[in-house]
């Protein structure tokens, strides 16, 4: 197992590097420029300057080589220093906003809390809800759950979920007046009011992005559970007297967990992708929309960083699908 | 008594196949209302033609038909600037569905060649399959957001504001999402390459051209149909999500996303969001329909049965 995970861990190395190379190159190979903010009546030797000042005159590779020093071994000897009071970094140039000039990593850090209670809620929400779903509907296939849920989980999977979204705004918002459709990201949860408050202001965005997800996973949970159903060893565990309710969630389920665990681990990044979304729809101040507001002003900087943590949290997430895989099914490592 | 022998009527492999779709209700459902839908969006100008782009010059006139609802004049009503809705849900559609389906042919085309290239040439197997993999760890989403804003001006100043942009929304929809195609088709072609008639060919001294185009590609067509369809599907809903965040087409040249975007902007009618948002998820959902219904007639462990 641990060569396994070992072998795993080395190849996702050159990925990474691999996939920091092109989004670096895609952002920064751009026509545009981040100087197209900037007023014309700038004379072109100050402008010049101001290039020099965020060193762009540099060659690409130098420019590359310098981020990539700047992500894994400036940032996170700030990020140690600002947990522990140490002064490990000193005063090392840190990645800079273009057009905030603040560092990448404080904007970041001040978005994120909001994505990740978000996204994380409703991810969890919708492995609570699709599970149930899944297993049933596959216990009894085509009864009239089964073909309900099999309805809903199809829509929930083709409709964009900006369009729920609005149809969620108009319905809870505009003619029900329930819940706020505007995301209020100054709000610190201190005591039960606001953290009523809080709920009240995620149950939308959630609900949205927990339906989404929620039917992926249900489709999957739902055919797997159809493929262990039909094996022999159900029959064999039904023959010798044991209970349905025993046959079906220790022998069946834990079997058909396997393609599920992947599908949950594989899904959790790109739920980002949705997120951006989701943000936008109910305006939410998180990471999608810093890297939206940061595209709109060729901010290179942040939108090359968010766009790399998604790719790092991609391939992590992949890794975890990988070695949970192995510890679940002990066909898969080779060892 | 051997004259009353009944000769079944010869069937086909595609007889067969659509046979077995058509007892897929949901599948002929989505069937039907895609079909709906193309008409709407290619035969439905030519009898609906009212303005979808331009404003009304008379300005007193704009302002009074503006925001106005359902009429016998304009069914689904008018936007902002009095264009009517459902000469615009026509013109998008057409624009979404050529998307969709350009974007998809870019990604099968693509996604077959590199699955082919490794699935039977071994020395370009591991290459292929990396890149592959290290496509499929890309943020597709942040990463088309930036392709096709920081690229757009170029290809604008290319080829025209609506053709450059449906250019490099085709290309960036295309390039993020061959790698799922790549996988089944390198897996089939693995298969389907150590099979007799392959080695048949091979030994009559057929070139791997002829090999490939022959007898690999045939028979890696069914996951390839299937892919097909969800790609399309996968296709409109990223040209929407695009639009929706205002990084798509112009914002006068209406797509469902974009229309999506303008009436969610204009929040004061929120009724002009359901027909662009109806349309987009009505296609997704009959194209889903279908894709399954297509899975379940190409699988000849199912069909027949």
């Amino acid at each position: 197992m641990l060569t396994y995970t070992l072998r795993r861990l080395l190849l996702a190395i050159p990925t990474l590097l691999l996939i920091s190379l092109v989004i670096f190159l895609v952002v920064d190979l751009a026509p545009g420029s981040p100087m197209s903010e900037i007023p014309l009546t700038v004379p072109p030797e100050v402008q010049a300057k101001i290039r020099a000042a965020l060193g762009l005159d540099a060659p690409f590779y130098v420019r590359y080589l310098l981020w990539m020093k700047q992500f894994f071994w400036t940032e996170p000897l700030y990020g140690i220093d600002n947990l522990f009071g140490t002064q490990l970094a000193g005063d090392a140039p840190r990645l800079l906003s273009y057009s905030s000039r603040a560092p990448v990593f404080r904007i970041i850090g001040e978005r994120l809390p909001q994505t990740l209670t978000v996204i994380g809620s409703a991810y969890l929400l919708a492995i609570v809800i699709a599970l149930p779903i899944g297993i049933y509907s596959a216990y009894r296939q085509y009864s009239w759950f089964d073909q309900i849920g099999t309805f809903i989980s199809m829509i929930g999977f083709s409709v964009p979920t900006f369009f729920t979204g609005l149809v969620m705004i108009l319905i809870f918002t505009v003619y029900l007046g329930w819940f706020p459709s505007i995301f209020n990201t100054s709000l610190r949860v201190t005591d039960w009011a606001t953290f009523k408050q809080m709920l009240h202001q995620m149950t939308l965005p959630v609900v949205v992005l927990a339906l989404y997800n929620a039917a992926e996973v249900s489709r999957y949970t739902r055919s797997s559970m159809l493929e262990n159903l039909s094996q022999d060893y159900v029959r064999t565990a039904r023959a010798k007297g044991m209970g349905e309710g025993t046959v079906v969630l220790k022998h069946v389920l834990r079997n058909s967990l396997i393609p599920v665990v992947t599908i949950i681990a594989l899904g959790a990044p790109t739920i980002f992708g949705g997120a951006i979304v989701t943000e936008q729809v109910f305006k939410i101040n998180g990471i999608g929309a810093a890297l939206i507001s940061a595209i709109h002003v060729n901010d290179l900087p942040v939108v090359q960083t968010i766009a790399f943590l998604t790719a790092i949290l991609i391939v992590l997430f992949n890794l975890i699908a990988d070695i949970l895989y192995g510890v679940l099914d002990p066909r898969i490592r080779y060892d | 008594m051997t004259d009353a022998t009944v000769i079944e009527a010869p069937r086909s492999l595609w007889l067969d196949v659509w046979a077995q779709f058509r007892a897929h209700r949901g599948a002929m459902v989505g069937l039907f209302v895609l079909i709906f839908l193309l008409l709407f969006v290619l035969v439905g100008p030519l009898f609906w033609t009212k303005e979808p782009i331009l404003v009304n010059s008379n300005t007193a006139q704009m302002f009074k038909s503006r925001n106005l609802g359902a009429s016998l004049t304009n069914p689904l009503g008018t936007d902002q600037v009095g264009r009517d809705i459902m000469a615009r849900l026509m013109l998008g559609g057409k624009v979404s569905l050529a998307v969709g389906f350009v974007a998809m042919g870019v990604a099968i085309g693509v996604g077959t060649l590199i699955g082919v290239l490794a699935g039977y040439f071994r020395a370009l197997d591991n290459a292929l399959m990396r890149l592959t993999d290290m496509f499929l760890s890309l943020p597709l989403l942040p990463l088309l957001l930036v392709l096709v804003y920081l690229y757009g001006g170029v290809m604008r100043a290319e080829f025209g504001p609506n053709l450059g942009t449906f250019f490099i929304i085709v290309a960036g929809i295309g390039l993020t999402s061959w790698m799922h195609v790549a996988r089944i088709v390198r897996g089939q072609v693995l298969a389907v390459k150590e099979r007799e008639f392959v080695l048949a060919a091979r030994s009559i001294g057929t070139p791997s051209r002829r090999i490939i185009t022959r007898h690999i590609l045939p028979n890696v067509l069914s996951p390839v149909m299937v892919a097909a369809t969800l790609g399309i599907a996968n296709a409109i809903i990223t040209e929407s999500v695009l639009s929706f965040l205002g990084q798509g087409f112009q914002p006068d040249f209406p797509t469902w996303g974009s229309m999506l975007n303008y009436a969610y902007n204009n929040q004061s009618y929120p009724v002009q969001m359901i027909w662009p948002g109806l349309a987009i998820s009505l296609t997704v959902l009959s194209v889903n329909y279908i894709g399954d219904g297509l899975r379940d007639a190409l699988d000849p462990r199912i069909r027949g049965r």
